[in-house]
């Protein structure tokens, strides 16, 4: 079975602007998490005053300007969307789950987003959720939450301007 | 209505000299099912590093079911596959598809016009096999359903789900992808790298694998191949940036299954994963390497 990509169609009576959801170690952090060690529920804050549908996933690495390089391609996440559902089988190395989807080399690679089928959908204030382990041997921490942004629509009654 | 299943066909090759010609290739088909051909690909085990570079020094061409050839000669293969040798997931793509009966042959020119040998030459035709309805087992989606993207992964090093570890001459055989069951998986992509880059503070080679072959199988064993096919000319590596001339080594972004895989819930994917990376020791050193599996998809919820 194949189909397109963002199939979903947008309801009438509303309509649909692009929006991102940035998350940026300079605006939201932080600290290191050390090596073989967890961090747990850190939250992704979505917009009160609509809802919001997540379509992907862009990540550039652990800060900007930096490569991500072997130390963050560690670390592993699990998510979790708007209503506590687990996206992940548990703690995924990052460069399975999304990495390869990241800026130029040797940060991600390939400059794509990472597509989330189906989309996400979040509603006005609602929350995403990323647990991490640091399973490094390394004694350096990562810095977390890392560098990534969760793009998609946002969903805006027709009336508005 | 017909089922269609994802299916690699692959002519290995052991050995061609250069300036030496297959003229022409035979590639015999199954007898269960036709083929349908939507991509070619090749693939040669790499001299002394990760570069596939000899592979742009040769000719190529194929014939459809009739026995017509589909070029008017051979064509140099950097023309004919634009660079879309099968990495990355990335294949030749002909148009419209190309047909071909059950138990039928694949025929075409294949001639070296390197400097070199090449080394286990693959020829990879990729495409659907072509069932009636009712003839494999298709599980699919229901007719209502909930959708949640997912990704399992296999090698977490769990009782459940061993870390898998590949000396540089091993294999792995018979590792299972297990669906929980919660829900029914489709499997839309697929992704593999090194679990820890850091090689578990010099346990495992930090540089990744060069040849790291896998062949998918379904629940009752039915594979997905004819032979076991380069882990990154299935899937994207997300590993090897590590290592020397990576961005001959494969993807960096996950290849795509297609037509996706559905699975049952409490079903499982079988598959085999061959190393085959004792002439590479300069490259991805002596130490075995544990990998780890993403498996892209989505949840089916009924």
């Amino acid at each position: 079975m194949n189909r397109p990509q963002f199939f979903f169609e947008t309801p009438p009576g509303f309509k649909d602007i692009p929006f991102v959801r940035p998350v940026t170690y300079g605006q939201d952090s932080s600290g290191g998490i050390p090596a073989q060690s967890y961090l747990n529920n850190y939250i992704v804050q979505m917009d009160n005053d609509a809802p919001q549908i997540i379509r992907s996933l862009f990540w550039q690495g652990q800060q900007q300007g930096q490569g991500a390089g072997p130390l963050s391609g560690s670390v592993q996440i699990q998510l979790r969307d708007a209503f506590g559902n687990y996206l992940t089988d548990g703690y995924v190395p990052i460069w399975l789950y999304f990495w390869g989807a990241g800026s130029t080399p040797p940060d991600g690679g390939s400059g794509r987003c990472r597509p989330f089928e189906s989309e996400l959908y979040c509603p006005p204030g609602s929350v995403l959720t990323i647990d991490y382990f640091n399973p490094s041997s390394s004694a350096t921490a990562y810095q977390y939450p890392g560098l990534m942004e969760f793009r998609g629509v946002k969903r805006l009654p027709e009336s508005c301007q | 209505m017909s089922v269609e299943r994802h299916h690699d066909y692959i002519l290995q090759i052991p050995s061609l000299d250069s300036g030496q010609a297959l003229n022409p290739f035979t590639l015999p088909l199954d007898l269960d099912a036709p083929f349908l051909c939507r991509g070619v690909g090749l693939h040669i085990s790499p001299p002394s590093t990760r570069l596939q570079t000899d592979l742009q020094a040769c000719l190529f061409s194929f014939k459809n079911q009739a026995g017509a050839d589909l070029a008017q000669q051979p064509i140099q293969t950097p023309a004919y596959f634009g660079l879309a040798f099968g990495q990355n997931g990335n294949y030749k793509a002909p148009w419209p598809q190309v047909p071909y009966p059950p138990g039928g042959v694949i025929q075409g020119t294949f001639v070296n016009d390197s400097a070199h040998t090449l080394t286990n030459l693959q020829i990879i035709f990729r495409g659907v096999k072509l069932f009636a309805e009712g003839a494999i087992s298709n599980p699919t989606y229901p007719a209502v359903c909930r959708p949640l993207d997912f990704t399992y992964q296999t090698g977490k090093g769990t009782v459940a789900d061993p870390a898998l570890v590949l000396a540089t001459t091993s294999a792995l055989r018979g590792n299972i992808l297990a669906i929980n069951g919660d829900a029914d998986f489709v499997l839309r992509g697929a992704q593999a790298g090194l679990w820890d880059s850091t090689g578990a503070g010099g346990v495992y080679s930090t540089f990744g694998y060069t040849e790291l072959y896998i062949q998918l199988m379904d629940a009752t064993g039915k594979p997905y191949s004819n032979l076991p096919i380069h882990i990154d000319w299935l899937f994207g590596n997300a590993g090897g940036q590590n290592g020397p001339a990576f961005t001959a080594l494969g993807n960096s972004a996950p290849g795509l299954v297609v037509p996706e895989i559905y699975m049952p819930k409490n079903s499982v994917l079988f598959y085999d994963l061959i190393r085959n990376d004792a002439a590479y020791v300069g490259v991805t050193d002596a130490l075995p390497v544990r990998i780890s599996i993403g498996w892209i998809g989505g949840k089916i919820y009924s």
